[in-house]
């Protein structure tokens, strides 16, 4: 800091007597910025470290909600390992994520190509196809039950196909699963395909011709250029969708008979969470499966996100 | 002059400190029952008036937050002093040690022979070990309704048709069936209620135990589901979906659908679905539920009852008041029935010329007579959800015997815990 930028009266003091004064203003000005930051350190603390930390602390307890936690170590973990629910819930949310999460990159990928290309109308139908991404998840829900009844409008659709007068989409083991597939698929490929236009404007142009001017047909421009150079939309899209599909809950609870029915065949961890800690008062192995479906959330993110972060010929 | 007016201020203040001191604050939940609030605090004004050292909290509870409030203030330790609660949830409560028994002298009653021998019948709900623990603040139980329109124009009389036995009920719920041409039930005659998991206590339970046997052994803690008498009931529930195509849980829920006229007989509304019913139109008559030709019992689906509850964690002149409270309030069944549509089954109102004359309350009350509570454990959601899971299966295909086996076994490891639960106190 030079003498000229000092305030007035500090410049025509002694070196000397200037210097603990300059700190002690330093001093001030850091405390300050800590005043400034310190009210949301204090709500991250209290609404995002200390919940994890307690629901961490409640996986090590027996607690029923009716009585004060007790200590139990890892005997929930262990017991969890032997649990026929959590595993039959382990094996629905594996299988919601994969029907959930390839299908969706692709599709709203080759969603947000047709919509990238010019034609007539393109901003209205574009619009029409973010619909189902504005209203909640409850209220999708809702109307997909009715859509999804045995006697309901898709029966109607694809019952002649299939030569059945009633299909039992959503109390059938078989398949209920597949009903929430197809309905997360339909609720979130709008939005996804959004993800991958902004990554697509994102390409200048100048590339794609390049390509195209040095012989490469569209595929090849696409898969050559563009593709490699939406990688760091790819991990978005592949991350945020790998997360909602492992917290898969509403449909689940809000479509499917007895809320996870039938027979469990759509209880996912999500919803085994719910359960266990406000239908069966284990709160204990409720925070159990929470921490392991943290665990396993963290684990995949981190791997997309490495995967991600190789290096590509064209990002040199 | 002046000092005699500092020493009259000062006698206020103390006597208001004082009076202040002597209180006794109460805060009590009760679910929101809209007819019954206005009588509550019509009640509870009447007994302050009667009781200036209690002061009564009064909270009224939407019924869709209630229990989870209840749960989440009990364990952070700020629950209600008084409440009102269900028997599905009573073996809960009183495993964790969270309900007080009740207090007969405070409550009013004299002797626990007193208390029991002024309840007709239901108070035995809230009774473990021989230990009353709540007084009842409304009985319920379920009879079957009959749409007589559409009985009539199916050339049935519900008076004189009405099955008396579950081998009947499936000819004439096919006679009452309107079918479209594939086959499929556009109209039923009748079906279970497949909404929740809780009907398997309310009505899969019940058509057990009329055949003498039982899912569940409430005082052992063991699971008796691998059983002749939960194997008839299932392939009877089983064949009422696949074989003879009736209902099933894929179409609209008996309630709503018999409201809405797509049904002929619905076997789950209690006395307080009258209402419903003049405002949806339907022309209904009241029956007893059906039972089985050779049933070994004569009850009728099971019964359930919400009572006072104290709160264990009170302090102890809390928890008399409580009880004086509680005691007060129910002195007043026939408030409550005439107003609210709530059954406390006192004796003496049962007595009574008002509820003798009643159209519907006998059928209810010869059924509640008959019949049992379900099981009152902790654990009771889990158990429903496990004998429930094996129902799913069966009706998707899966063998009886073998489902039932799992069943068994999977409830008895539910059962273990809640015994661990129960032996914890």
């Amino acid at each position: 800091m030079s003498q000229q930028s000092l305030p007035q009266g500090l410049a025509s003091q002694p070196e000397a007597a200037r210097a603990p004064r300059r700190s002690s203003l330093l001093r001030s000005r850091k405390w300050w910025g800590f005043a400034f930051v310190l009210p949301v350190v204090l709500f991250f603390g209290a609404f995002s470290i200390f919940p994890i930390a307690y629901g961490f602390y409640l996986s090590l307890t027996d607690f029923t909600l009716l009585r004060s936690p007790e200590w139990v170590g890892a005997r929930n973990y262990v017991n969890l390992w032997h649990d026929g629910l959590f595993q039959q819930a382990v094996r629905v949310t594996i299988g919601f994520v994969l029907g959930t999460t390839v299908p969706v990159w692709i599709l709203s990928l080759l969603a947000a190509l047709l919509f990238f290309q010019r034609f007539p109308a393109r901003g209205m139908f574009k619009a029409l196809f973010f619909l189902p991404v504005l209203p909640s998840l409850v209220v999708v829900s809702i109307v997909w039950k009715v859509l999804l009844h045995p006697d309901g409008i898709l029966t109607s659709m694809v019952g002649p196909i299939v030569g059945m007068s009633e299909i039992n989409w959503l109390n059938s083991a078989v398949l209920a699963p597949w009903s929430m597939i197809i309905v997360q698929n339909w609720a979130t490929i709008p939005f996804f395909m959004l993800i991958w236009l902004a990554g697509l404007s994102g390409i200048p142009t100048e590339l794609r011709e390049a390509a195209l001017i040095d012989g490469a047909n569209r595929l090849q421009a696409f898969l050559r250029v563009e593709l490699p150079m939406l990688r760091p939309t790819a991990v978005l899209v592949a991350a945020v969708s790998t997360i909602q599909a492992f917290q898969g809950f509403i449909l689940q609870y809000v479509m499917s008979p007895d809320k996870g029915g039938p027979a469990d065949s759509t209880t996912t961890l999500a919803l085994l969470i719910w359960k266990y800690g406000f239908q069966y008062f284990r709160m204990g192995e409720a925070a159990a499966i929470s921490v392991i479906l943290f665990l396993i959330i963290l684990l995949v993110t981190f791997l997309q996100l490495v995967l991600g972060r190789a290096d590509t010929p064209v990002g040199r | 002059m002046r000092s005699i007016e500092r020493i009259l201020t000062l006698a206020v203040i103390v006597a208001v400190l004082g009076l202040a001191a002597a209180q006794t604050t109460l805060t009590v939940w009760m679910h929101d029952h809209p007819p019954r609030v206005p009588v509550d605090e019509e009640l509870i004004a009447e007994f302050m008036a009667e009781n200036p050292d209690i002061q009564v909290n009064y909270e009224v509870i939407p019924v869709a937050d209630f229990d989870l409030r209840l749960y989440t203030a009990v364990a952070a330790g700020r629950g209600p002093d008084l409440f009102n609660q269900a028997t599905f949830a009573l073996g809960q409560f009183r495993a964790a040690g969270a309900l007080a028994p009740l207090d007969v002298e405070a409550a009013g009653f004299g002797s626990r022979e007193d208390f029991l021998a002024a309840y007709s019948t239901g108070a035995e709900g809230a009774v473990f070990d021989g230990t009353p623990y709540g007084i009842p603040t409304e009985l319920s139980i379920y009879a079957c309704y009959s749409n007589d329109e559409l009985w009539e124009a199916a050339g049935l009389s519900p008076a004189e048709d009405f099955p008396t036995t579950w081998e009947e009920m499936i000819d004439v719920a096919e006679t009452l069936t309107v079918r479209d041409d594939d086959g499929n039930p556009v109209q039923r005659g009748f079906d279970f209620n497949w909404t929740s998991p809780i009907f398997v206590w309310l009505q899969f339970n019940p058509m057990v135990t009329q055949l003498g046997g039982q899912l569940i052994d409430e005082d052992e803690f063991e699971a008796t589901i691998d059983t002749p008498e939960v194997a008839r009931v299932m392939r009877y529930w089983s064949d009422w979906v696949n074989e003879h195509r009736l209902g099933g849980p894929q179409y609209t829920g008996s309630r709503d659908a018999f409201l809405a006229g797509e049904l002929a007989t619905d076997c789950s509304f209690g006395n307080w679905g009258v209402p419903q019913m003049e405002d949806a139109g339907v022309d209904y008559s009241i029956h007893p539920v059906p039972r089985w030709s050779d049933a070994v019992n004569d009850n009728g689906f099971d019964k359930y009852g919400y009572y006072y509850l104290v709160n264990a964690y009170a302090d102890e002149d809390v928890q008399e008041a409580a009880w004086k409270l509680a005691g007060f309030l129910a002195q007043h069944p026939d408030r409550y029935f005439e107003e609210a549509g709530l059954f406390q089954p006192r004796v003496e109102f049962v007595e009574s010329e008002a509820f003798q004359q009643n159209e519907i309350m006998p059928v209810f009350f010869e059924e509640m007579e008959k019949s049992f509570f379900s099981p009152r454990i902790p654990g009771f959601n889990e158990v429903a959800d496990g004998i429930a899971r094996a129902r799913d299966r069966v009706l998707g295909g899966a063998p009886v015997e073998e489902t039932l086996e799992r069943a068994d076994s999977d409830v008895q490891g539910t059962l273990d815990r809640a015994r661990r639960e129960a032996e914890r106190q």
